[in-house]
C-alpha cells in the first residue's frame, strides 16, 4: 500500500527539506498526488554551483517564480546562494526578492553573494509581519530607507559583507526588529559604533571583521552568547571599546578574538559574568598576564597570545575541555581533574626546557584521558606539509627537547583515532605522513587513515557523478567547509625516507634528524604513506590573512 | 532559558498515558515530557493528572516512541555523540508502515528531534534514486499518463539528466 503519499501534506513537506532541489524536482512526475504536494512546497533553494550550464539555473529561476505565481501558494523560506557572477541573472534575483518580500507568509530570507559576487538589491523584505529569519551577504541595499524597517517578528538578523549598512541603518534595524534573538554583523565597512538596547529577547550577538568599529554599547538583560572579532590593518589591531554592562549575570558564552586591550582591562572584564561557562580568547597580542576566576567555566580556548607569561592563573575547577594553541599556554596551574577533551598546537622553536617540562606534567596529570594522540609537522606551505603521528608517550619529550630549535608544529588531541585523522587532515596540508609505534600500536591510526581516505575516496566519487568533473567538494560529512581530496600515492620505507636530498628548494633539513631520532625510540616501527592532493577547499577566512581557522567561512 | 529546575527534581517522578487502544503505560516524567503535547497537557492538569489519554497512538507505536524518549531523557555529552548516533541509526531502521506510524505520532506528540531524525530517514530512502525507484519502494502508483509524465520531465530536464 502506498503510505507516503497518505501522510498530510505538512509532514510530505517535512521530508522534502531534507532532500537537495533536484531530489524535490523529480517528485513532481510521481503521481499527481505528489506534483500537488511539490507545487503547494514552500520552499525555494537556489543554490548557483548545483546548476551548470549557466542558463539551467535562469531557466529554473524563471520557471519556478512563474508557477509559484500561479499556483498563488506563496513562499515561506527563500534561499539564493550564488557562486560566480552572472549579471544576466540581477534583473530575475531582483523579481524574485519582490515576489518574496511581498508574499504574506514568508518566514526565512536567505541571500548568500559568495565569494567575489555582488548584488544590487532592490525591495528587499524590510517591512514584514511574518519574517523570522533575515540573512544577507554581499547586497548593496540600494534603495532602503531606515524609517520603513518594521520586522515586528524577526528574530534571527544576519548581515555580512553589506557595504550600506551605517550606524543609522543599524540603529533603525535594532529598533525595527523588537524580537530579535540572534544579531550578527561581520564585514561591514561603514558601522562605526554598535548601540543595542531595548532588545528583550536578544540571546546572541555577534560582531566580526567590522574594520571600522570603535565601540560597541550592549545593553541587553537576557544575552547569553557574545563573539567579537576585530581586524588587523597594516599589521595593527585596531582598537574597539565593548561595554557589557547588565548582561553579567546571563552572559555563558564569550568569545573575543583579534583585540586590542590591555591585560587589566581584560582581567577585569571578564571577571564580571560570574556565570560563565565557556570562554574563547584568540589573538589578543598585548594579553601578557591575565587570573581567570570563574567557577562555572566548562570549556576554555585560548590561542595566538603569544605574550602571555608564566604569571597567569586559571581557576576554573570545572573544566573539561581545553583548547591552547600557539601561545605560552596557561596550564601551569589549571585543575586536571575534571579534564575530558585537551587541544594543544605550539612550536617546538618557542620553547625551552622547561617549558616543555612543565608539559610533561601537566600530561602526568592527565593519565586519566587515555586517548592523546600528537602530530609533529614540518610546515611547507607549497609543497604540502610532512607529519609524524603516534600515541603521547612520556618518552618522547626527550626526543622533542633534541628538536627544540627547529621550527616544528606540535599538535596534540584526545581523540579517537578516526576522530584524530580528520582532526589532522584538516589543521594541516598533509604531503607525507609517518606513523609511529610499538610493535602494532600504530595500527589503529594507520587503519584510520586507510579508511579516511576510501571514504573520502567514495564520496569524491559521488560527488563527480553529481555535479560533474570538479564535483564542489562539499562532501556529506564535511558540514559545509569542504575537504581536501586527498589519495595515497603510495609508501616509502625508512631507507629511502634517509637518503632523501634538499629537492625543488624544498627545506627538510630538519626532517632527516626527527626521523632518525623518532626511528630510534619506535624501534623503526615507522609506516610512512604519501599522500596526494586532488581538490582542496577555499574556505579560509578573508578576515586576516595569518589566520588559522578553517572553521570561519 | 532558564533550565527547568522543577523538571529535573522530579525527574524520577511517573506519569501515565493510555494507548488509544486502551492500554497504559508509566513514564518516567522526563521521558514523556520530551514530547511537547505531554509537557504541555502535564502543565495544564497540575500535579492531581490521573491518566493522559493519547487518542491518535496504538500501543505498538507508543512503546516504540517511548523507547526513543527515554534514550533521549537526559543531555547528551561530547563523548556520548556517537554512540547515540548509531543508537539513533538503529532505532529509525523499521518496516514503511511502523515507520509511518512512529512519524505520525511524533507529529501529533510534538517531539521535534524524532521527526526530523524520521523525515530525514524517509529523505534517504528518496535522495538520488530515479522516479521509477522511488514508485517502487514506496509504492507509489504512477497516475499520469506517458504524455503528461513526458511534460513534466521535459520542464525540469536538468534534474532528471
Amino acid at each position: 500500500m502506498d503510505l507516503i503519499s497518505e501522510l498530510p501534506e505538512s509532514l510530505v513537506h517535512h521530508i522534502l527539506d531534507s532532500l537537495p532541489t533536484k531530489d524535490v524536482v523529480r517528485t513532481s512526475c510521481l503521481s499527481k498526488t505528489w506534483r500537488r504536494i511539490r507545487s503547494s512546497y514552500p520552499t525555494v533553494n537556489f543554490i548557483q554551483r548545483y546548476f551548470h550550464p549557466p542558463n539551467v539555473f535562469q531557466e529554473f529561476m524563471k520557471h519556478s517564480l512563474q508557477s509559484f505565481i500561479t499556483n498563488k501558494s506563496g513562499v515561506e523560506r527563500f534561499k539564493l546562494c550564488m557562486a560566480h557572477n552572472d549579471p544576466e541573472l540581477n534583473c530575475l534575483i531582483n523579481q524574485w526578492i519582490n515576489y518574496v518580500a511581498n508574499c504574506c507568509r514568508v518566514e526565512e530570507v536567505n541571500i548568500n553573494m559568495k565569494e567575489n559576487t555582488r548584488l544590487s538589491a532592490i525591495g528587499m523584505p524590510f517591512a514584514s509581519n511574518t519574517l523570522i529569519k533575515l540573512h544577507l551577504c554581499g547586497c548593496d541595499l540600494l534603495d532602503i530607507k531606515p524609517s520603513i524597517i518594521n520586522l515586528p517578528h524577526l528574530r534571527k538578523l544576519v548581515m555580512k559583507d553589506i557595504m550600506d549598512l551605517d550606524d543609522t541603518l543599524v540603529e533603525n534595524l535594532i529598533l525595527g526588529c523588537p524580537l530579535l534573538e540572534d544579531l550578527q554583523f561581520e564585514l561591514c565597512d561603514k558601522l562605526t559604533r554598535l548601540q543595542v538596547s531595548n532588545l528583550n529577547s536578544i540571546k546572541k550577538i555577534s560582531v566580526r571583521y567590522c574594520h571600522r568599529l570603535q565601540s560597541v554599547e550592549v545593553r541587553a538583560p537576557s544575552l547569553e552568547s557574545f563573539a567579537f572579532r576585530g581586524f588587523i590593518e597594516m599589521g595593527v589591531v585596531e582598537k574597539c571599546e565593548i561595554d557589557l554592562a547588565a548582561c553579567e549575570t546571563t552572559l555563558k558564552d564569550l568569545n573575543l578574538s583579534i583585540m586590542n586591550v590591555t591585560s587589566d582591562w581584560l582581567q577585569h572584564f571578564i571577571s564580571k559574568f560570574v556565570c560563565l561557562e565557556s570562554l574563547f580568547l584568540f589573538w589578543i597580542p598585548y594579553l601578557e598576564t591575565i587570573k581567570i576566576s570563574s567557577p562555572k567555566l566548562k570549556k576554555f580556548d585560548i590561542g595566538q597570545c603569544l605574550e602571555l607569561g608564566e604569571a597567569t592563573v586559571v581557576d576554573a575547577p570545572l573544566v573539561h575541555a581545553l583548547n591552547c594553541s600557539y601561545n605560552k599556554l596557561p596550564f601551569y596551574n589549571i585543575s586536571a581533574s575534571n579534564l575530558e577533551g585537551v587541544e594543544l598546537n605550539f612550536t617546538l622553536g618557542d620553547h625551552d626546557d622547561v617549558w616543555l617540562n612543565t608539559l610533561r606534567d601537566f600530561f602526568k596529570k592527565t593519565i586519566h584521558i587515555q586517548n592523546f594522540k600528537v602530530a609533529v609537522i614540518l610546515r611547507n606551505r607549497e609543497e604540502g606539509d610532512r607529519v609524524i603521528t603516534h600515541e603521547l608517550t612520556d618518552s618522547v619529550f626527550v626526543v622533542w627537547q633534541q628538536l627544540k630549535y627547529w621550527n616544528l608544529d606540535v599538535f596534540i588531541l584526545s581523540a579517537t583515532p578516526e576522530h584524530w585523522i580528520q582532526d589532522l587532515l584538516e589543521v594541516c596540508r598533509c604531503k607525507k605522513m609517518c606513523i609511529a609505534g610499538y610493535e602494532n600500536s600504530s595500527g589503529d591510526i594507520l587503519r584510520a587513515l586507510e579508511e579516511e581516505l576510501s571514504k573520502r575516496n567514495m564520496e569524491a566519487a559521488a560527488d563527480r557523478e553529481e555535479f560533474g568533473k570538479d564535483g564542489n567538494g562539499l562532501y556529506k560529512n564535511c558540514k559545509g567547509r569542504g575537504l581536501q581530496r586527498l589519495v595515497e600515492a603510495g609508501r616509502t620505507n625508512l631507507a629511502q625516507e634517509n637518503e632523501l636530498k634538499e629537492e625543488d628548494e624544498e627545506d627538510i633539513t630538519c626532517w632527516i634528524p626527527l626521523l632518525k631520532a623518532y626511528q630510534t625510540l619506535y624501534n623503526n616501527n615507522i609506516i610512512c604513506v604519501d599522500l596526494k592532493r586532488e581538490w582542496e577547499p577555499l574556505s579560509r577566512c578573508r578576515g586576516c590573512l595569518n589566520c588559522m581557522e578553517w572553521k570561519c567561512y | 532559558m532558564a533550565s527547568s529546575t522543577s523538571g529535573s527534581s522530579s525527574s524520577s517522578k511517573v506519569v501515565k498515558i493510555r494507548s488509544s487502544d486502551n492500554e497504559n503505560f508509566e513514564v518516567e516524567e522526563a521521558a514523556a515530557a520530551r514530547s511537547e503535547t505531554i509537557k504541555k497537557l502535564l502543565e495544564d492538569v497540575g500535579d492531581d493528572a490521573d491518566v493522559i489519554p493519547l487518542p491518535n497512538v496504538d500501543a505498538k507505536t507508543l512503546v516504540k516512541v517511548m523507547e526513543w524518549c527515554k534514550k533521549h531523557m537526559d543531555d547528551v555529552d561530547e563523548l556520548n555523540k556517537e554512540e547515540m548516533k548509531t543508537w539513533d541509526a538503529e532505532f529509525v531502521d523499521m518496516d514503511q508502515s511502523c515507520l509511518y506510524n512512529v512519524l505520525l505520532a511524533a507529529n501529533f506528540l510534538n517531539i521535534k528531534e524524532l521527526l526530523d531524525q524520521l523525515t530525514q530517514k524517509v529523505a534517504d530512502m528518496i535522495k538520488g534514486k530515479s522516479p521509477e525507484e522511488i514508485r517502487a519502494t514506496f509504492n507509489i502508483k504512477n497516475d499520469f499518463t506517458p504524455e503528461e509524465e513526458a511534460e513534466i520531465r521535459k520542464q525540469n530536464a536538468w534534474a532528471f539528466e
